[in-house]
């Protein structure tokens, strides 16, 4: 039985999606013609965004928002809210690099209820609602049952806007490139942890991350079985932005390598 | 125009890709036994590889073949005046574990020199191919090389050694902590063939790795010097196809990532 709220998320995506794809077929043009595709992508991010506030709205007119573009909308009194990034991996998208996607949680009272990330150029919807599993377009899905370190494959994302960090950042990329068997890095996270989530990646870390990138990915992973924890092990990572996730044994030796 | 013998290896890659796919939707049910996971792969490895040398073969048969899994096949009759270079699986580590980025690749070298470079993939349908002399294509459509003017906005590719011991996982370190630091952001995704065809259509401004094979290479090579960008080895020479260490970009890109790849290696 789906819940209601997850529908209108899909929907929500889905109708974005379809101005990104279209505004993606458009970049090769504007190369040309506009010195500065930021501006671009940044339009881009803005329509999607007030599509899926707009589609949420009128399903929910009373819940409250907190999307990327426009931060905190409605009352924050209101015990549902929206957590929203229309445009996971912008840094891609500006390039045609096809790897970006959507995502869409919804949180009451603090604890994350449903969780939506869609990658529209592979059509894959990745979605979890709490205590009834997560599904990767309707199948079942369950984290890695990679055992060891030496044989899992680790997703991260480098702190590119926050360079004085990157001494830190190379340390503990050394300490898990050395241990894994490969690393990598696909420039979104909300679709990186996904990925976690179903299995193909055994595990995933980056810091500085907002709430947005992680917390409709977050419940998947609990839900398909695996655990999502800052560095230390414990739960801030929605507020604090660190956030490492694999299956137990995995995680268990992953949080040693990135816990400087 | 096309030139004539790319249609043949355009179908082949195709009738190669129904057989990845449908495997790709097994691979859950193999509940990774690490090993299991390994032959189920060789032999999907295994199986494009057939497809795609009898394709090749039927509508070539003097032609040689140099493949990964089968390595050369010669012929004597030919002497080699042309040879298909073959990956008929590039990101097997990817496709293990469903992790949707790997590609088909095919090459075909004139008296050494290639010809004709194709990439294909099949996940998300994306169909790079070349010819020389007659440009870079991704679906039909003419590709080129990013116009990126600065390191400091470049979004740059890389592969990991596999290889984790010694000197080269020092260098390797050092590059990419050089990198790293000079440029917008890294992209790893794991499949050599296919990070460089996006160099080709721009959505990479740079590439470089080590140890490649020159199935890796070759096809992706010539597409990027058709959509006007430079390929070369760590010491801006030709000898890319032979050493495996390639660095690729627009002419700005390429020269800015050998300097930062080369600040470690020349002290060694």
């Amino acid at each position: 039985m789906m819940h209601p709220m997850l529908n209108i998320a899909i929907q929500a995506a889905r109708q974005a999606s379809k101005i990104m794809l279209r505004a993606l077929d458009q970049m090769d043009k504007i190369e040309i013609t506009e010195k500065n595709p930021n501006d671009f992508v940044t339009q881009v991010d803005r329509v999607s965004e007030e599509i899926i506030i707009e589609t949420i709205h009128k399903a929910y007119p009373h819940h409250a928002i907190l999307a990327e573009e426009s931060g905190h909308q409605n009352n924050q009194n209101e015990e549902y809210c929206w957590v929203i990034d229309p445009l996971d991996g912008t840094r891609n998208f500006m390039q045609g690099y096809p790897q970006f996607s959507i995502s869409i949680a919804l949180i009451k009272k603090n604890v994350v209820e449903l969780g939506l990330v869609y990658d529209p150029i592979r059509q894959e919807l990745f979605t979890a609602t709490r205590g009834q599993g997560a599904y990767l377009n309707s199948r079942r899905m369950r984290i890695s049952p990679a055992q060891k370190m030496k044989d899992a494959l680790i997703g991260t994302g480098f702190p590119r806007l926050d360079k004085k960090n990157t001494k830190n950042y190379l340390k503990t990329f050394e300490n898990v490139f050395m241990q894994c068997s490969d690393i990598r890095r696909a420039g979104s996270a909300a679709l990186d942890l996904a990925y976690v989530a179903c299995g193909r990646l055994d595990g995933f870390w980056e810091s500085t991350l907002k709430i947005w990138d992680m917390a409709a990915a977050s419940l998947m992973i609990k839900e398909s079985g695996g655990i999502v924890s800052d560095f230390q092990g414990g739960e801030t990572y929605l507020a604090r932005g660190n956030i490492a996730a694999a299956n137990p044994k995995i995680l268990r030796e992953l949080l040693p390598l990135i816990n400087l | 125009m096309m030139h004539p013998m790319l249609p043949v290896a355009i179908n082949a890659a195709r009738e190669a890709s129904k057989t990845i796919l449908r495997a790709l939707t097994q691979v859950d049910k193999i509940e990774v036994a690490s090993k299991n996971s390994n032959e189920f792969v060789t032999q999907v490895d295994r199986i494009s590889e057939e497809i795609i040398i009898d394709h090749i073969q039927k509508a070539y048969p003097d032609h040689g073949i140099l493949a990964e899994e089968s390595g050369r096949i010669s012929n004597p009759k030919n002497n080699h005046e042309y040879y298909w270079v073959i990956d008929p699986l590039d990101g097997t580590r990817n496709f293990m574990q469903g992790y949707p980025q790997f590609s088909i690749t095919i090459a075909l070298m004139r008296n050494n020199i290639t010809e004709l470079g194709l990439v294909f993939d099949p996940f998300r349908n994306d169909l790079f191919t070349s010819a020389r002399g007659q440009g870079a294509y991704l679906n039909d459509q003419r590709i080129h090389v990013s116009h990126a003017e600065k390191m400091d906005t470049a979004l740059i590719g890389t592969g990991f050694p596999l290889e984790k011991s010694g000197n080269n996982i020092n260098n390797y370190l050092n590059e990419f902590k050089n990198v790293f630091t000079h440029c917008t952001d890294v992209r790893r995704d794991g499949s050599s063939s296919l990070d460089l065809a996006y160099v080709a259509c721009g959505r990479l401004d740079g590439f470089w790795e080590s140890n490649l094979k020159i199935w890796h290479m070759a096809a992706s090579a010539l597409m990027i010097q058709e959509a006007g960008g430079i390929v070369s080895d760590f010491n801006d020479g030709d000898h890319y196809l032979q050493t495996g260490d390639i660095v690729a970009g627009n002419p700005k890109m390429h020269k800015a990532l050998r300097h930062l790849i080369n600040d470690f290696r020349c002290g060694n």
